[in-house]
């Protein structure tokens, strides 16, 4: 399946569009992580990464993300995940969020913009944040926050940042049934239009709820794009 | 009770480290620190002796004025003796009497450490000999740490005290502006009224059984008896760990700096057509904002103190040492905090220049200030020159700390990343020394600061 739509695109430009992934190999401790990935995500696509824990979901999302060291290539929109064009193509959110402690929520989305070099995704952050309904705690450092909100802000900021690719671990874990709603109304707006979403879940529902195609992860070994 | 205990720790201690290595530590410590002690010699051009009553009595002022922000108890007490002070049918202050004669005698001891550390570094730097500082230091810290408890437990002797010593030390800051002479016998002086202001704050908490025990007492010693053995167990695996366990320096740096609340400082955001490098920028103007007003005042003595070495013409063995330790000191505060938390598509351009930038600039409007007061009288280097030195040192150290920091992927808060970074730019600028009078060694320390932050990654 993946073959056939990665085809579809393969006529105009293969690596414009897409998110690949070939004969990628994560090692930890000496040990495979994840062996021999190979994987072609087409634009405007939701995919879904399940498998049991330890399968290596997070660590195909990390590598990914380039903070993990691989074996193989990776390639997003035609860039590496540690170029600079690479690190701008993509937001990664972890399954515990990544904030920077010494600014306020607001502060967040002000210097995100900065780095990211796109002054809308400030407003556009402040936006998600109170569709989160953090509107009221933006001031606020994020240190006292619970893990939930945490998680909020991070997700905020990624979609403000209206990256190609959104990578996400496990995001409706730590989210209240209100901000699952945004989140997922969030992830079939940018499906519609093109972007990428791959996260990792384990809920059976949201195979349909997003539209999403599945890719089984276990014992480091992925499986091919389904659904 | 107490044989047992100690017979328990000499027995914890000998199985965790080994006694033979901890001699074997000491005694290498100990030849270091004698040979050391031997290697020192004065400078050619002294500091004017009559600078160092100011200097020591800013000190004590500084420690005075940490004392106001005294809200945690400083003697804490583990959970069993918490349950002896709780449920204990005497007055918790008797209970705790034994803690609190121990916390005296700790810090008396360590007072003495430093006045003795201090007493060396007098004589090398002033040029006199000075036994009674280590007197002097020992009192200083018996009274601040008297003090500290009595506005803990918010004696109603405590806020006079405070006020005394705080003339006292305020008079002797400005005896030698006003012209009043105290010469070497100042430590002394110092050392008999802040020791007879100390016993008498001493004397005061561990007497008056009459006056309750703060009512929150047992809560505050056992949420900073907590925190306390959280930053140790933090330390201890950093230090086991330092070289594998880098995620995990990092998380806990991260923690250690996290604030709450809302923010009370803000700045205005820079436009949007600056990018990464405003961005950077305005984050560590923010963070410096932000420091904790006592280490403001650590990084303006410290500033002071790098100042007046270079005005002194000092090159060469301990003092260099302890210049670029300063250096390394003020760098790691003056540094804006890193982006590797996440993956942020930053070129390293901006990231150094933002990190370094605003630090750098706080710096050379101080130095410029201490230049143009003509606080450098009586070295041996110009008040600007000087300056300008000090400028250049900072700025070495703080784009080597940039560097070094982020190719380690250590925080530039650990104290060995900004002690190497601070010693390595000392030896550079030493180096640079054979290119000539001080503005050839600030321009080639400057240029290198230069190529660094264009050239490398």
């Amino acid at each position: 399946m993946a073959t056939s739509e990665t085809s579809a695109t393969k006529d105009k430009d293969p690596s414009a569009a897409t998110v690949t992934l070939e004969g990628v190999r994560v090692r930890l401790g000496g040990e495979a992580v994840l062996d021999e990935v190979d994987l072609t995500i087409p634009a405007g696509m939701t995919v879904l990464l399940r498998g049991p824990n330890g399968a290596g979901k997070s660590t195909l999302l990390r590598a990914m993300a380039g903070l993990l060291p691989f074996d193989g290539e990776i390639m997003l929109f035609g860039a590496r995940p540690r170029t600079l064009p690479g690190r701008a193509a993509f937001a990664f959110v972890a399954d515990v969020p990544v904030l920077f402690e010494d600014l306020t929520v607001r502060e967040h989305a002000t210097f995100m913009s900065r780095a990211y070099d796109r002054p809308e995704a400030e407003a556009a952050a402040l936006g998600w944040l109170e569709r989160f309904d953090l509107a009221e705690r933006i001031d606020e450092f994020p240190g006292t926050h619970s893990r939930g909100m945490r998680h909020k802000t991070a997700l905020a900021l990624a979609l403000g940042l209206e990256p190609g690719l959104l990578l996400l671990d496990e995001p409706f874990n730590t989210l209240d049934a209100e901000a699952r709603g945004t989140l997922q109304g969030a992830l079939l707006e940018r499906a519609d239009s093109g972007a990428i979403n791959l996260l990792s879940a384990h809920e059976q529902s949201l195979e349909s709820d997003l539209g999403a195609r599945v890719v089984e992860v276990r014992g480091g070994h992925v499986g091919k794009l389904r659904g | 009770m107490l044989r047992r205990r100690v017979g328990r720790a000499y027995h914890w201690v000998g199985r965790t480290f080994g006694w033979s290595t901890i001699i074997y530590l000491v005694l290498w410590i100990a030849l270091f620190v004698v040979g050391g002690v031997q290697s020192a010699a004065p400078l050619a051009t002294p500091i004017p002796l009559h600078a160092l009553p100011v200097v020591l009595d800013v000190l004590v002022l500084l420690a005075l004025a940490s004392v106001a922000l005294q809200r945690t108890p400083p003697v804490v007490v583990g959970r069993a003796y918490a349950q002896l002070v709780g449920l204990a049918p005497w007055p918790a202050r008797r209970v705790l009497r034994p803690r609190l004669l121990g916390y005296f005698s700790s810090r008396v001891l360590v007072g003495a450490v430093v006045g003795t550390a201090m007493w060396l570094l007098v004589s090398i730097l002033f040029a006199a000999s000075l036994p009674a500082l280590a007197a002097a230091g020992a009192a200083a810290w018996l009274l601040r740490s008297a003090l500290a408890l009595l506005v803990y437990e918010r004696r109603r002797a405590a806020w006079p005290l405070v006020a005394f010593a705080t003339v006292l030390a305020a008079l002797g800051a400005a005896a030698a502006p006003l012209g009043w002479q105290q010469g070497t016998a100042a430590p002394a002086l110092a050392a008999v009224v802040a020791g007879a202001l100390g016993a008498l704050a001493a004397v005061l908490a561990l007497s008056g059984e009459g006056e309750a025990y703060p009512a929150g007492y047992l809560y505050d010693a056992a949420v900073v008896s907590e925190f306390r053995s959280a930053m140790l167990y933090a330390v201890m695996t950093q230090s086991v760990g330092a070289l594998r366990r880098r995620g995990a320096m990092a998380r806990s740096s991260r923690r250690r700096g996290r604030r709450s609340g809302r923010a009370r400082l803000r700045l205005p955001a820079p436009p949007a057509e600056y990018g990464a490098l405003g961005g950077m920028a305005w984050r560590s103007s923010l963070s410096l904002l932000r420091s904790p007003l006592l280490m403001k005042l650590a990084l303006l003595g410290a500033l002071g103190y790098v100042y007046a070495t270079l005005s002194a013409g000092v090159v060469g063995g301990l003092p260099l040492a302890l210049l670029g330790l300063a250096a390394g000191f003020l760098a790691s505060w003056l540094l804006g905090p890193s982006v590797e938390a996440l993956p942020l598509p930053v070129d390293p351009f901006s990231r150094g220049v933002g990190r370094v930038m605003p630090g750098v600039v706080a710096a050379g409007v101080l130095f410029g200030v201490l230049a143009a007061a003509g606080l450098s009288r009586g070295g041996s280097v110009a008040g600007s020159e000087a300056a300008l030195l000090a400028f250049a040192l900072i700025t070495l150290a703080t784009v080597t700390l940039e560097k070094s920091s982020s190719w380690l992927h250590v925080s530039h808060r650990e104290w060995t990343t900004w002690g190497l970074s601070g010693l390595l730019s000392g030896t550079l600028l030493w180096i640079l020394s054979a290119l000539g009078g001080p503005g050839a060694i600030a321009t080639g320390a400057l240029g290198l600061s230069l190529f660094a932050l264009l050239i490398l990654p």
